[in-house]
């Protein structure tokens, strides 16, 4: 893994078209500005691994289900 | 187009038909295609199934029925991706939520739907960071008549 160190208001630059600039610093918080194309989206960490793990969980949660049934069951049956 | 799905069978489709992700779906890198597939018509359920990897499909829900409050406005990255343009109808923007299934119920996560342009079939999993929203929320309690829960 790359380490850099880097001042307020100075960039890294990763590949031709993004872009990292630290804006601000504060105790132990850091303002970071990131530009990057349309189709890189740019997401907090723990986010991105929440969404990543309820996508994993509805392909394999829902791989043996009947719609019908399910469905029923969950609009009509069950404790509300 | 064939697509043969565990699942499903054999699935004939056009090109035209697919539905592209724009942007990677966190989990699936690999999946940028999709068939819709409705395999009942009585639930307003459809299945969204991989061309690249058929073993997987995501079953989901159409907000706009079930949560009308959920019309939230697009951003303009979103609308960008999706090659929206402001002449185009408001109504070819639709938000799906992908539904995960425990003891016999379903959950939508209202934090990352779904949404597709339907006149061009372009789609970008957006994940909203909005700490509010569930990622996990009953589908039982996705009403129109049901309390907002916003």
């Amino acid at each position: 893994m790359l380490v850099l160190t880097r001042k307020s208001g100075e960039s890294i630059r990763i590949g031709d078209d993004i872009s990292i600039r630290v804006i601000g610093i504060q105790r132990n918080q850091v303002r970071i500005a990131i530009d990057a194309p349309r189709e890189i989206p740019v997401h907090r960490e723990e986010i991105y691994e929440l969404v990543q793990k309820r996508n994993r969980e509805a392909a394999a949660s829902t791989a043996e289900l009947d719609p019908t049934q399910i469905w029923q069951r969950s609009k009509g049956g069950g404790t509300k | 187009m064939r697509i043969a799905s565990p699942r499903f069978g054999v699935i004939e489709t056009s090109d035209d038909q697919l539905v592209q992700f724009e942007s990677p779906i966190p989990g699936f890198p690999e999946c940028r295609r999709f068939v819709w597939v409705d395999q009942s018509t009585e639930t307003p359920l459809r299945w969204l199934l991989s061309v690249e990897r058929p073993e997987v499909a995501f079953l989901t829900l159409e907000m706009d029925q079930f949560l009308p409050s959920y019309d939230v406005e697009p951003t303009e990255w979103l609308l960008s991706l999706l090659e929206w343009k402001a002449t185009d109808d408001p109504s070819s923007i639709a938000f799906f939520a992908l539904l995960t299934s425990q003891d016999q119920e379903l959950f939508a996560n209202l934090a990352a739907p779904v949404v597709v342009n339907l006149r061009n079939q372009r789609a970008v999993q957006w994940i909203r960071d909005e700490p509010n929203l569930s990622t996990r929320y009953p589908v039982r309690a996705l009403d129109p008549e049901a309390q907002d829960p916003f």
